[in-house]
C-alpha cells in the first residue's frame, strides 16, 4: 500500500518579485500538489502562470533552473523578473 | 493655518540674474492637491515657465523637489525630483535621482528650490540650512561631475550633499545629466542641460534640522515593521547582489534586449554583461541610497585598454543601452563607457540612444569616415568613448549628436530618420516593445517621451498574452498611475517593484507622517491629475502636440524583429492605433489625445482647461 | 549586548542613523544620530561605520559627573551636563555628538536598534543576544 499515493507531492512556492500578481489569488506563498515527476515549468503549467513569467528558482540557498524537480515537501523561491529600474 | 507634517515648510526661490533669494511658507493647498516631488515640478513648471519659453532661456526654471516622505525612516525615501521645461522634447521634463540629496534639502527645510534666471559666471549655489549662497564656481567649471563632487565636498564640507553637472551640460548637450553621491544621476530630459545654461555647475546642500512627524510614536513602529517586512520577503536575499542587471537575462529570453539600435530584441553575448558578470568581475561594494534594505547600487572598478576607473554601475539601463545596443558584449567595457558618460555629464540611455544612432548612420553611409573623424564602429570601445567626448565638447560630428537623435536626423538626412529611435523627442529606454505591446504604449504614451520609469509593462504583456492587444491601456494607465506616485512621494518604486513589497505600507504610514487623511487611492486621484497637468503642460508648450507625437519610430511598425526569442513579431500601425484607441478612451481623453474638458474639471484642473480653452 | 561592525558589508543606506534619532530623541534626524556612516568616495569606494563601543573615555573625562555608567553603557544626562565639551574633544572614536539644538552632547545608548535594523549586517552584535539576519 501507499504505492499509489506517492503519484502527488506537495511543493510551496515563495514567490519573489512583483509578479507574484499574476500567481494564485495574487498571493506570494502558494501551495500546490503537483504530480510527482514535476518541474517548475509543470507547475507554473498546473497553476495558470506563464513560463517566461520566472526568470529561476531557490531551493536551500542554491540558485535553479526552471527545469528543476523540485522534492516532496520542498518550499522553493520563485523569482519574478524586476523591472531593470 | 495647521503645521505641516512632513513637510520642511519652505519654498526657497534663487534668481540667479539679479542674485535675489526668497523664501515663502510652503502652502498647504500644493501640499494637499499636488503632495511634493513630481506633484511639485508638474505644478510649479506649469505656473511658473511663461508659456513659450525657450528651455534653454533665463525664463525657463530648473524645480528640485523631495517628497513629503523623503528622509523619513522608511524603506527607500531618499528620492529628488528635478525638473524643467525640456530642451529634449520641448515639452514637459522632469527626472530623478537617489542618493541622500533629497532627504538633506528636507533636513535644510526646504520642499521645493526654484532656480531661475542665469547667473553671469559659473555658479555654485550653497544652502546650508537657513543659509543661502551663490558661490563662483568658476574652479570646478570644466571639471567632471564625480571630480566636480569630490572637489566641492573636500573645499566646503564632506557633511554636504552635492549635485553637479559635467562638461555636457556646461556646453548644452541636450541630454545632460544632473550627478550626485559619486554615481546616481537625475539622467532624463536634459535637467542637466537647463543647469548648464543658468551657469550652475553645483547645488551643494547641508541641514541639521529634524523632519516634523505627525505622530512621531507610530512612523517608528511603522517603520520598523516595514524594514521587517522587506528582510522577511522571499527574494530580499536573491534580488539584491545584481540588483538592475539581474534582469539582463530574462530580457534576452523573452526577445525584448536592445541591440544593435533596437534592430533586434536579442544579444548572443548577453551572457557576459549580466548581473552575475558584474558581481563577480567588477564589484567593489553595494552602494544604497537613503534607507535604503535592497541596495541596486553596484560599485565597480573596471579595467580596460583605455585604463582602469571607478564607476558606480553599470545599471540594467546602461547595460542594456550602451551594452547590447551598441553590441559592446563585456561588462568591463562597458562599465568604461559608463565612466566616461557619468564624468563628461550625459544620460547613458539617450546617449546609449545617440551613439547607436550614430554607428548606424555610419554603416549605412548617413555619416562617412571624414565627417566622423573616424569609423563609429558598432562594438567598439573606441568609437564609443571617442563620441561621447565630441559629443560633450559638442565638437564635429558631436556638435551635430549633442542635439539627440531626433535632431541629429533632421539636419543629416538621407533616410536617418529610420534610425532615430526615439517617442516625442527623447531616446527610448532599455526594452525592445515589438512583441510588447503595452510597453509599447507604454513608450508611446510617457508623457516626458521614451521612458520606462512611468509604466512597465512587460511581464503583464507576457502574463496575459504579448500578442494580444485587450487590457493593455488599462494595465499601463494603472501603472502610470502608480510608479509616478513614488516621485511625487519622494521614494524609490524599487522596494515594491523588485522585491514585491506591498503598497498598502505606504498607505498607511502616509497620515502617520503628514496628518492628512488620505487612502491609497487618493493618493493615486493626485497622481492622475499630475499626469493629466503634465500632458495639457506638453499641449500648452508644442504646436499641434498630440496623437501624432505619440507614435513610436517606424522601425517599430514597419520591420519585424529579425532575431532571437521574438523573431517575426512585430505591431502594425493598426495595433498602435487600437492601443492609442484603448488609452485615449480609458483616460476621458479625445481622440487627439487631448484632455477633455469634462475629465480636467474631475481631476481639479479646472485653471488647465480653461487654459487650454477646453 | 556590544555593537559589531563589519565595514565591508556596509552599503552606506544609513538607516542606523536615522532610527537612532527616532529612538533617542523621538526626531527623524540624522543629525541626532549617534552613529555615523561615512563614505570613501570615488576611491576606494568604501563605507566606515562611525560606532560607539562604550571604551569610557568620555565618562573618565567628565570634569562634573554628568557621564553615567549603567548596563555597560555611558550616558550623558543632559540636566547635570554644563556644556563643556570636553567628552567631545576626548572621544578617541568621535562618536560623542554636538547638535545645534542641544546644549548638552549626545551619544550611544546601547539601545540596539542599529544593529538590529542594519539590512546587511555590517552592524550586529558582537555577544549573538540579537540574531544575524
Amino acid at each position: 500500500m501507499g504505492a499509489v499515493a506517492k503519484a502527488v507531492k506537495k511543493v510551496t512556492l515563495l514567490v519573489h518579485g512583483h509578479g507574484s500578481e499574476f500567481f494564485p489569488g495574487k498571493k506570494s506563498r502558494v501551495e500546490v500538489e503537483v504530480p510527482a515527476p514535476a518541474c517548475v515549468n509543470d507547475i507554473l503549467d498546473a497553476i495558470g502562470v506563464n513560463r517566461s513569467l520566472v526568470m529561476f528558482a531557490v531551493s536551500n540557498g542554491v540558485r535553479q533552473g526552471k527545469d528543476y524537480v523540485p522534492l516532496d515537501g520542498e518550499e522553493l523561491i520563485i523569482v519574478t523578473p524586476p523591472s531593470g529600474g | 493655518m495647521s503645521k505641516l507634517y512632513g513637510y520642511g515648510g519652505t519654498i526657497l526661490r534663487i534668481d540667479l540674474t539679479t542674485g535675489e533669494i526668497r523664501k515663502e511658507p510652503t502652502p498647504e493647498k500644493l501640499c494637499r492637491e499636488y503632495l511634493g516631488g513630481r506633484g511639485f515640478v508638474a505644478k510649479l513648471e506649469w505656473d511658473e515657465v511663461a508659456p513659450g519659453t525657450d528651455p534653454l532661456s533665463p525664463g525657463n526654471k530648473v524645480i528640485m523637489a523631495p517628497g513629503p516622505l523623503s528622509g523619513v525612516l522608511l524603506p527607500g525615501s531618499g528620492k529628488c525630483e528635478f525638473g524643467a521645461k525640456s530642451p529634449q522634447t520641448g515639452g514637459y521634463g522632469d527626472s530623478n535621482v537617489g542618493g541622500h540629496l533629497a532627504p538633506e534639502v528636507k533636513y535644510a527645510g526646504y520642499d521645493a528650490v526654484i532656480i531661475g534666471g542665469a547667473a553671469a559666471k559659473p555658479t555654485v549655489i550653497v544652502i546650508d540650512d537657513d543659509k543661502v549662497t551663490l558661490v563662483d564656481g568658476s574652479k570646478y567649471w570644466g571639471k567632471g561631475c564625480i571630480e566636480a563632487e569630490a572637489m566641492i565636498k573636500k573645499d566646503f564640507g564632506e557633511d554636504f550633499q552635492v549635485a553637479t553637472i559635467g562638461p555636457a551640460g556646461e556646453n548644452l548637450v541636450k541630454y545632460a545629466i544632473i550627478s550626485h553621491d559619486f554615481g546616481r544621476q537625475a539622467g532624463r530630459t536634459g535637467v542637466g542641460t537647463v543647469l548648464g545654461s543658468k551657469k550652475v555647475k553645483a547645488i551643494a546642500v547641508r541641514g541639521t534640522k529634524s523632519i516634523p512627524l505627525a505622530q512621531p510614536d507610530k512612523v517608528y513602529e511603522k517603520a520598523k515593521q516595514m524594514f521587517d517586512r522587506c528582510f522577511s520577503l522571499p527574494g530580499f536575499k536573491e534580488w539584491t547582489p545584481y540588483g538592475t542587471a539581474g534582469v539582463t537575462d530574462w530580457v534576452n529570453e523573452v526577445g525584448s534586449f536592445p541591440t544593435k539600435n533596437f534592430w533586434t530584441g536579442y544579444f548572443e553575448d548577453y551572457k557576459k554583461i549580466n548581473g552575475p558578470s558584474l558581481r563577480e568581475r567588477i564589484l567593489v561594494t553595494d552602494k544604497a541610497c537613503f534607507n535604503c534594505p535592497i541596495p541596486c547600487g553596484k560599485y565597480s572598478k573596471t579595467k580596460t585598454s583605455k585604463g582602469e576607473v571607478y564607476v558606480e554601475g553599470p545599471e540594467y539601463e546602461t547595460i542594456g543601452m550602451m551594452g547590447g545596443n551598441l553590441l559592446l558584449g563585456s561588462i568591463e567595457e562597458i562599465a568604461y563607457v559608463n565612466y566616461v558618460a557619468d564624468e563628461l555629464g550625459i544620460d547613458t540611455i539617450s546617449g546609449g540612444g545617440v551613439l547607436a544612432f550614430a554607428m548606424e548612420c555610419f554603416e549605412k553611409g548617413v555619416i562617412t569616415e571624414r565627417e566622423a573623424g573616424r569609423k563609429l564602429l558598432f562594438g567598439d570601445l573606441d568609437s564609443a568613448c571617442y563620441l561621447l567626448e565630441k559629443i560633450a565638447k559638442r565638437e564635429g560630428i558631436g556638435d551635430v549628436l549633442a542635439d539627440g537623435v531626433r535632431a541629429a536626423a533632421a539636419k543629416l538626412g538621407k533616410g536617418s530618420e529610420k534610425y532615430a529611435i526615439h517617442v516625442k523627442g527623447l531616446e527610448i529606454s532599455a526594452y525592445e516593445p515589438r512583441y510588447a505591446p503595452a510597453m509599447m504604449l507604454a513608450y508611446m504614451t510617457a508623457d516626458v517621451g521614451a521612458h520606462h520609469n512611468r509604466a512597465w509593462a512587460i511581464t503583464y504583456d507576457v502574463q496575459v498574452g504579448r500578442d494580444t492587444l485587450e487590457g493593455k491601456a488599462k494595465r499601463v494607465i494603472e501603472l502610470q498611475h502608480i510608479r509616478p506616485l513614488f516621485d511625487t512621494l519622494g521614494l524609490c518604486r524599487l522596494q515594491w517593484v523588485e522585491i514585491g513589497f506591498e503598497l498598502s505600507h505606504y498607505a498607511e504610514l502616509f497620515p502617520l507622517v503628514t496628518g492628512i487623511n488620505y487612502m491609497w487611492d487618493d493618493l493615486l486621484n493626485i497622481s492622475e491629475r499630475i499626469w493629466n497637468l503634465t500632458r495639457a503642460y506638453s499641449i500648452r508648450e508644442i504646436e499641434g502636440f498630440g496623437r501624432d507625437h505619440d507614435y513610436p519610430p517606424p522601425r517599430f511598425y514597419e520591420e519585424k524583429v529579425p532575431t532571437g526569442p521574438a523573431k517575426g513579431k512585430g505591431l502594425t500601425m493598426d495595433d498602435l492605433n487600437r492601443l492609442l484607441d484603448d488609452y485615449y478612451a480609458l483616460r476621458g481623453w479625445d481622440s487627439k489625445g487631448i484632455p477633455t474638458g469634462r475629465k480636467l474639471r474631475e481631476l481639479g484642473l479646472d485653471y488647465v482647461a480653461e487654459a487650454l480653452g477646453r | 549586548m556590544r555593537i559589531g561592525v563589519n565595514n565591508d558589508v556596509c552599503s552606506g543606506c544609513r538607516v542606523c542613523e536615522v532610527i537612532c534619532s527616532l529612538r533617542q530623541f523621538k526626531e527623524n534626524n540624522p543629525k541626532k544620530a549617534a552613529i555615523r556612516v561615512k563614505g570613501h568616495f570615488p576611491a576606494p569606494g568604501k563605507y566606515e561605520i562611525k560606532f560607539c563601543d562604550q571604551c569610557g573615555e568620555c565618562f573618565n573625562s567628565c570634569p562634573v559627573g554628568a557621564i553615567k555608567e549603567e548596563n555597560g553603557h555611558y550616558r550623558i544626562e543632559p540636566d547635570e551636563c554644563t556644556g563643556c565639551l570636553v567628552c567631545v574633544e576626548t572621544c578617541p572614536k568621535g562618536v560623542v555628538f554636538t547638535h545645534p539644538d542641544l546644549t548638552a552632547p549626545f551619544k550611544c545608548t546601547l539601545c540596539g536598534d542599529c544593529l538590529r535594523y542594519c539590512p546587511t549586517n555590517a552592524l550586529y552584535d558582537l555577544d549573538g543576544e540579537v540574531a544575524k539576519r
